[in-house]
């Protein structure tokens, strides 16, 4: 896996621990797509609502990608994405990097 | 009233599942806008549609999927335009702020598409994720194309089955699949659905020209408010080439009373029983598909539907 992008998206702090895992090239892919999903659904610049968009987008492309190979997967990455939403629900401010790195533990 | 069983059921599973909603929050908010009405068309489809083969629980199931998936995409839709009533109820964007909005329907996106796949048939989950990616990139293309109102007839059509027919036909694509009907079968129902969906949108397109705010809970002619070019105007555009300069000349920045003199255009002018025509025309296709379906049953149930829809000119 290229730590390294993911470095890049996920701030500096969490890179030790990003490191250390490896995994197969569709799980990093589907760890990609749950990453834009927030990503997207968390702009804050959203002017027009392409961000809002793309966000509902990769959930379905993130759907695709893993129904026919890994249902589990898919399954534990919905689960986290929809903590991640509620959390922001709750708190007011939503951190889904750290949920992220949780999957990306939980997965690898 | 036809269907009271089908709709009370439909209802029933709207309830169980919404139940299972584990966000607590989400779980109300969708109370609150599943309560505030809805003609159920989408699920209603869905078990018409079933009706061609054998009706069972997942159908069911996924018709009350259905419906969440529909709320959640009106959810995102009112963040988008800044809806701020629907239904005759506040939109959540109005009630939570953007954030809220775009979490609650995010996770009742997840959730639904999650309850549909569970239901194990690999061929209804991919067209409903096939679909629901066609519906996002219409809903992109078409803000890339706001306040370009260069677009052609073809272009329109494009944009209205990307952004409603699908789902209608999804919807009718299901329920022949979870009821275990043939491939042809499956294709004739999907040529229902999609027939009727770009009807249906006209007639939404219309309704945006002729309606008052008192009936819709929205502004008149809120379309061209912001961008979006719909049938009726773009039928007078092709007569009138005064009116054609005039839209071309619109931007974002134009005045209220600049758009409102171009919807009162329209309003007065014959495209509008043109614009009836032509949803008539995607019915008469329905018709003919569903007279070709061997299934009386089916027939019936969206021939009444249709005969709704059709408007005298």
């Amino acid at each position: 896996m290229d730590t390294k992008k993911y470095f890049e998206l996920i701030e500096k702090e969490y890179l030790r621990e990003i490191s250390r895992i490896s995994k197969k090239d569709y799980i990093e892919e589907a760890f990609k797509m749950a990453y834009l999903v927030l990503f997207f659904h968390n702009s804050k610049s959203d002017t027009d609502g392409r961000d809002l968009l793309l966000g509902d987008l990769f959930i379905s492309v993130l759907n695709r990608h893993l129904l026919l190979i890994d249902r589990e997967l898919l399954r534990k990455i919905t689960d986290r994405i929809i903590l991640c939403y509620s959390k922001g629900i709750t708190s007011g401010k939503c951190d889904y990097k750290e949920g992220l790195l949780k999957l990306l533990r939980e997965v690898s | 009233m036809m269907y009271i069983e089908e709709l009370k059921k439909i209802e029933k599973n709207i309830g169980f599942l919404i139940q299972s909603i584990r966000d607590e929050f989400t779980k109300i908010e969708t109370k609150r806008l599943i309560s505030s009405g809805g003609k159920r068309l989408r699920p209603l489809f869905l078990i018409l549609a079933a009706k061609a083969g054998t009706i069972n629980k997942k159908c069911y199931e996924a018709a009350a999927s259905l419906e969440l998936l529909h709320t959640s995409s009106l959810i995102h839709d009112d963040i988008i335009d800044h809806g701020e009533m629907r239904r005759g109820c506040e939109t959540t964007v109005s009630v939570y702020g953007r954030e809220k909005a775009v979490s609650v329907g995010g996770i009742l996106s997840l959730f639904a598409m999650d309850n549909i796949i569970s239901l194990g048939s690999k061929k209804a989950s991919s067209a409903m994720i096939e679909t629901l990616e066609t519906l996002c990139l219409g809903e992109l293309k078409q803000l890339d194309e706001r306040y370009n109102f260069e677009i052609n007839y073809y272009d329109y059509i494009a944009r209205i089955s990307r952004k409603t027919a699908s789902l209608f036909a999804l919807s009718c694509t299901m329920g022949g699949i979870l009821s275990g009907v043939s491939e042809e079968i499956i294709e004739k129902l999907h040529n229902v659905g999609f027939n009727i969906g770009c009807s249906f949108q006209i007639l939404d397109d219309i309704l945006d020209i002729t309606s008052s705010e008192k009936e819709t809970g929205k502004i008149c002619g809120q379309d061209i408010r912001g961008g979006i070019i719909t049938l009726p105007y773009l039928l007078l555009i092709e007569k009138d080439p005064c009116f054609k300069d005039r839209i071309l000349s619109i931007t974002h920045k134009s005045q209220s009373f600049e758009f409102d003199e171009l919807t009162d255009e329209v309003r007065k002018n014959s495209t509008l029983e043109e614009a009836y025509g032509v949803s008539n025309l995607f019915l008469d296709k329905a018709l003919k598909v569903l007279s070709t379906l061997d299934c009386p049953e089916v027939e019936e149930g969206f021939s009444s539907i249709i005969n709704k829809l059709y408007r005298k000119i």
